[in-house]
């Protein structure tokens, strides 16, 4: 079996979800070369800050933090670069949802269309306005507020807690309902029409990494439209800002003709296609 | 905020339960459930019905409590208000009496060990066993391959019976007590300042001197009600205080001159201290003449100790020292108290003599409001000195060795004076190395922790594994030591017992029993006694009550130093704390000793001691670059056996923890509440740092409290080395050499 | 039924403290963005971090009765927000303490001192009256006095500070 996306995003899900409990585990040895949780994270020498949470710092504050810039500037240039690989590749939300994805797959084989163009425009409008909203809430109350209900926060905090003082706070029941919700109610749902963090990468995006359709070798099969959890089809181009980069058209092309596109800013620096 | 707290914890489990059986189960009933909670934590103590006197069991002060009982359990301990010592005043310590007493980990039934395993026997095969194998050890072995060591916090009474036991009927004198680790070297070098054992002053010659010279010693933490006087005469009087310790200790915090010393190197500065009097003409040559010997002698010593060589090796400035001089020298009466700083080192004996030179030349002796003032750690120090629970000692401060005492002690006795030892007994490092080389098959320990408390514990705990048999008397089980018994034997402890007690001023005060021992415990005395009638001396061991022994002992002491013929329990019931010797009814106690100026020495004088200083066994190097200081905090009282019962106590101090100059900090990039490791060239212990300059450079401090039991790497004594007085054998805990690195 | 609901959403006491270097409330409401560094480095677990349910949800709190803090001053080293500040542990504003005369042992004629032996900052947060009683002077509201006050009740109140700047 040839590795393919899939394999390699997996793998390094799984390895995120294994450092935000191997790294309290090693803080309790006294190891503290490294610290923290998606939120924040500090190794010896730089700090790696949730862009949105700084973002939202800020606001609530009304005061510009450039060590807090500086820390945030990491996701926002992954995004830039890479597109919304943080959805796709570290968020432990994402790994859940998938979970969910794959049990609604299960349950309900009819549902799983993709979204038709004008869908996605609600949709996309939705993600960007709960943004806007979650944003000019924050400025106006002072409370960072979407970090209240970010599942993302949420989960590593309770690994966090979990591993260190042995305990599970009320707030689990967030992760529980938005997964309750991806099954029961709408593919991805919080993914695609909510998450304010994905929506904020999204931002960003517009030069990234994107998939591409060789339209010669395609034989319009559907496959990549059937399988995208996020609704998009790039069987007719469509592959809009909910495109998370997880690369699962790619691995499932039965004819290859999908690829990732270098960055349109960095055109020459040569990607390693796979598949 | 306790009902407050719960609202945090019903609301996380109210979360709890809300996701795993759904919000109706957990909305129904837990309301009611809170109810029944509270109210099950409402129910208040309840009161006393019947009060009795006793004297608190901790430090040697010697304050006087209440016990409240009520339905056969202590529930109350209060200041007893009448009480010369303290009157009504408790420490923290006294204050959480009551939670010794019921705790979980008491020793209920007697025990044999089996295979790795306790089991219970009944006290006939308990007392069978003892009795039976103590006497084919002697029979095998001789007498002098058994020991005894007992604690110093007992009664006198129970002294008296296991000295009889042990030297008059088993022919040994190997019976050492726990003293040795906490006050040796300081009666050792009074006996040889004075000629004899007196402790001279009361503590009521704190009100009417004007100097209090303090050195190694911290009453602040061990001796609160103490130090609280001292406070108080300090305020009244304007009474000036030297404190030589060096750390910046809470009480070094209230001196008026607190000299920070380089550990270690007190003879120097008492020598530089002396030669300073001497020259500079502020004493009364003709009086130190007419009281002491060897002053001449003394002159010409101390002076190569001038105050610049005082001030390379003790880092005391010249200009402290004259300061310090010049109020020792205009001071109309001075105390002079010290305690384990000086005690516990291998020159202790040397540097309390030193010491004792001072208040002898300055003629701070004899009269009211001046002399050496020593308030021991352990409760009872001064009685077992009294009934000579000690290698060398025979009731009345009489010696082993002498023929004629154990020629009059034998009489009362009823033994045969030939069957006595003339040879002293072994020291508890003695016992010790006797264990290891196999001389010592038997011991017996009462209410002791030496698995805890001694140096170098894992020597210790091999030692005590090689014995052939050892019996642990004590209350709690599992301690440090009581892990190592063959059998074990559960006693009594204080209130569940009658006895009295001899506090560091030579007060006596009668202990009651207030309630019966929990268990098939009994009485200490009753222990020793019924083993000692299954081995044949019923008619030495024909007490019917503790009075009787009372009353015999009081004839050990007729024309002795401690005379107490005066006393009777009926009369310590009515007057508290009166202070040998009492040798009539009539008398009303010796409040000060030699107030005539004879002294118990040759020609009546007293003896100037000529010392020189001498480096410690282990001094820091390269390899191991700190000095390591132990001590104690408040909170807790030695091996923590009674003290680790109460929550309130150990929420303050929970865990050792490494006092660390900044300096040293800074180099090894420590911070505050970070997990230190210390290592010896003896072992290893992880404790947490707490940076302060109240402590010098290149030294370091840590809590003796806490042995293997709270955790195998938290035991100081894993650190500390195996060096000793070379006249009062007491351990050397205030030096070793050791290394410190961040976890 | 009601009262259940009430605690569900309330789910904090006003009487917790804010690590050491929290500014005022409002603004370490608005600073924190619910990381737990703060909680992953304290070497005492003092700190932890808000249940759901109020709008405190998700920061950093210490509650003196069960782990007090001993200023040792590593959380905000690790705040990536500012929402703790790096000052010395002097000039920490947590709270305010109170004694009881009435219930102090100390001031009770015994002898007890426990608060004053424990103070991180002795002699300057709390000084001894007549070198006995404790006095509170320019505390910072840690809350070791409070956690090893040993009467029943407690006879040291502690304020938790708020509303600065």
């Amino acid at each position: 079996m040839k590795l393919s996306y899939s394999h390699y995003r997996r793998s390094f899900q799984f390895v995120i979800l294994g450092l935000l409990i191997a790294i309290p585990l090693l803080n309790l040895l006294k190891i503290d070369t490294i610290q923290g949780i998606l939120c924040s994270i500090g190794t010896v020498n730089y700090e790696i800050t949730c862009a949105l949470g700084a973002l939202q710092s800020m606001l609530a504050n009304r005061e510009i933090n450039f060590s807090l810039l500086l820390s945030a500037s990491f996701f926002i240039l992954l995004a830039i670069f890479l597109g919304r690989v943080f959805c796709g590749w570290i968020c432990p939300q994402g790994l859940i949802s998938e979970g969910g994805d794959k049990l609604r797959t299960r349950f309900f084989k009819s549902s799983c269309k993709p979204d038709s163009l004008q869908r996605y425009h609600l949709g996309r409008n939705f993600l960007l306005s709960f943004l806007g909203a979650g944003l000019l809430a924050t400025f106006l109350m002072g409370i960072p507020i979407i970090c209240y209900i970010c599942p993302i926060g949420i989960i590593c905090r309770e690994l966090l807690q979990g591993t260190m003082l042995y305990k599970i706070g009320g707030e689990i029941i967030v992760v529980m309902i938005i997964l309750a919700a991806d099954v029961f109610v709408a593919r991805r749902g919080w993914c695609r029409y909510i998450c304010p963090v994905g929506a904020f990468y999204s931002l960003f995006s517009l030069f990234s990494m994107k998939v591409k359709r060789d339209k010669e070798s395609c034989v319009k099969c559907g496959t990549c439209q059937r399988i995208c959890s996020m609704g998009n089809a790039p069987i007719k181009d469509e592959i809009v800002k909910t495109c998370i980069n997880c690369g699962d058209c790619i691995d499932k092309c039965p004819e290859d003709a999908l690829s990732f596109e270098k960055p349109r800013l960095f055109k020459n620096i040569p990607i390693r296609k796979t598949g | 905020m306790a009902a407050n707290k719960d609202n945090m914890q019903l609301n996380r489990r109210d979360f709890l339960k809300l996701s795993a059986t759904g919000l109706g189960l957990s909305l129904v009933g837990f309301d009611p459930l809170l109810g029944t909670f509270q109210a099950a934590f409402a129910e208040g103590a309840p009161q006393p019905d019947q009060w009795f006197m006793s004297i608190c069991p901790y430090c040697g002060t010697g304050c006087g409590v209440n016990v409240g009982v009520a339905g056969g359990k202590v529930v109350a301990v209060k200041g007893m208000p009448d009480h010369p010592i303290n009157k009504g005043e408790l420490c923290i310590l006294g204050k959480n009496l009551v939670g010794i007493l019921d705790t979980s980990d008491r020793l209920l039934f007697p025990q044999k060990k089996d295979g790795d395993q306790f089991k219970q026997i009944n006290w006939e095969e308990a007392t069978d066993t003892v009795a039976s194998k103590l006497k084919e050890t002697i029979e095998k072995n001789g007498a002098d391959s058994f020991a005894m060591y007992i604690s110093a916090s007992e009664y006198i009474e129970e002294y008296y019976v296991y000295n009889k036991f042990v030297k008059g009927c088993l022919g040994t004198n190997n019976l050492e007590s726990s003293a040795r680790l906490c006050w040796a070297s300081g009666v050792v070098g009074l006996v040889k300042a004075f000629g004899a054992d007196s402790p001279p002053c009361c503590f009521d010659d704190i009100d009417l001197a004007d100097l209090f010279f303090v050195a190694g010693y911290n009453p602040s933490s061990s001796k609160p009600i103490f130090f609280k006087r001292l406070m108080k005469a300090k305020k009244v009087n304007k009474t000036k205080m030297i404190v030589i310790d060096p750390r910046k200790t809470d009480t070094a915090k209230k001196a008026d001159i607190h000299l920070q010393i380089k550990p270690g190197t007190d003879v120097i500065l008492f020598n530089a201290i002396t030669r300073e009097l001497i020259n500079k003409g502020l004493i009364d040559e003709t009086k130190a003449k007419n009281i002491t010997q060897d002053f001449e002698k003394l002159k010409e010593h101390v002076q190569s100790f001038t105050p610049q060589f005082a001030e390379e090796k003790t880092g005391i400035s010249e200009q402290q020292l004259a300061e310090v001089v010049e109020l020792i020298g205009q001071s109309k009466g001075a105390l002079f108290m010290w305690g384990q700083g000086l005690n516990q080192s291998r020159i202790g004996t040397r540097k309390v003599t030193s010491l004792l030179n001072i208040p002898f030349i300055t003629g701070n002796i004899g009269k009211a409001g001046a002399g050496p003032l020593a308030v021991t750690g352990q409760s009872t120090a001064m009685s077992l000195r009294e009934a000579g629970a000690l290698p060398n000692l025979l009731p009345g401060f009489r010696k082993v060795d002498d023929p004629q005492a154990r020629q009059d002690i034998a009489d009362i006795w009823g033994v045969d004076p030939q069957k006595m030892s003339p040879k002293a007994g072994r020291t508890i490092v003695d016992i010790l190395n006797g264990i290891d080389a196999g001389e010592i098959k038997a011991l017996w320990i009462i209410h002791s922790n030496p698995a805890a408390t001694f140096p170098d514990t894992t020597w210790v705990r091999s030692v005590l594994n090689k014995l052939d048999f050892l019996i642990v008397q004590d209350c709690y089980h599992p301690t440090e030591t009581s892990q190592f018994a063959h059998i074990l034997l559960p006693a009594a402890q204080w209130s569940e017992k009658e006895g009295t007690m001899t506090n560091s001023e030579r007060g006596l005060n009668l202990i009651e029993q207030a309630v019966q021992p929990p268990g098939e415990a009994k009485t200490d005395i009753e222990i020793v006694m019924n083993v000692a009638r299954k081995m044949g001396f019923e008619k030495q061991f024909s007490f019917k009550k503790t009075e009787d022994i009372f009353e015999e002992f009081k004839r050990c002491t007729t024309h002795r130093p401690n005379d107490i013929n005066g006393l009777s329990y009926a009369r310590m019931r009515k007057e508290k704390g009166l202070q040998w010797p009492i040798p009539t009814a009539e008398h009303s106690g010796t409040k000060r000793r030699f107030i005539d100026q004879k002294f118990p020495g040759n020609d009546g004088k007293l003896n100037l001691a000529i010392n020189q200083h001498d480096d410690p066994l282990e001094i820091p190097d390269k390899e191991f670059p700190l000095w390591l200081l132990t001590g104690l905090v408040n909170e807790q009282f030695h091996s923590r056996t009674r003290t680790s019962k109460i929550p309130a106590l150990n929420r303050a101090v929970s865990e050792p923890f490494v006092e660390i100059h900044p300096d040293n900090a800074n180099i090894l990039k420590i911070k505050e509440g970070d997990l230190l490791k210390v290592t010896s060239r003896r072992g290893q212990l992880t404790a947490r740092a707490v940076i302060t300059d109240n402590i010098l450079k290149d030294v370091v401090f840590i809590p003796y409290h806490f042995s293997f039991l709270a955790g195998e790497d938290k035991s100081v004594n894993n650190l500390t080395i195996r060096s000793f007085d070379e006249s009062a054998k007491q351990p050397e805990y205030k030096a070793a050499a050791v290394n410190i690195e961040k976890v | 039924m009601l009262s259940w609901f009430e605690r569900l959403f309330q789910g904090w006491s006003e009487t917790y403290l804010r690590p050491p270097g929290a500014q005022s409330e409002k603004n370490l409401l608005a600073t924190c963005i619910k990381c737990g560094r703060c909680m992953t480095v304290c070497p005492y677990q003092s700190i932890k971090i808000a249940d759901w349910g109020s709008k405190y949800y998700g920061t950093p709190y210490i509650e003196p009765n069960v782990m007090p803090c001993y200023l040792c001053m590593k959380c905000p080293e690790v705040c990536p927000t500012g929402s703790l500040r790096v000052i010395p542990k002097e000039k920490v504003q947590m709270g305010q303490v109170q004694v009881l005369q009435k219930t102090c042992l100390s001031w009770q004629d015994d002898l007890c001192n426990l608060c004053y032996k424990r103070c991180p900052l002795q002699d300057s947060a709390i000084v001894l009256n007549d070198d006995l009683q404790p006095v509170i002077e320019n505390c910072v509201g840690c809350g070791v006095c409070f956690y090893v006050c040993p009467t029943q009740p407690k006879s040291i109140v502690i304020t938790p500070q708020r509303n600065l700047l």
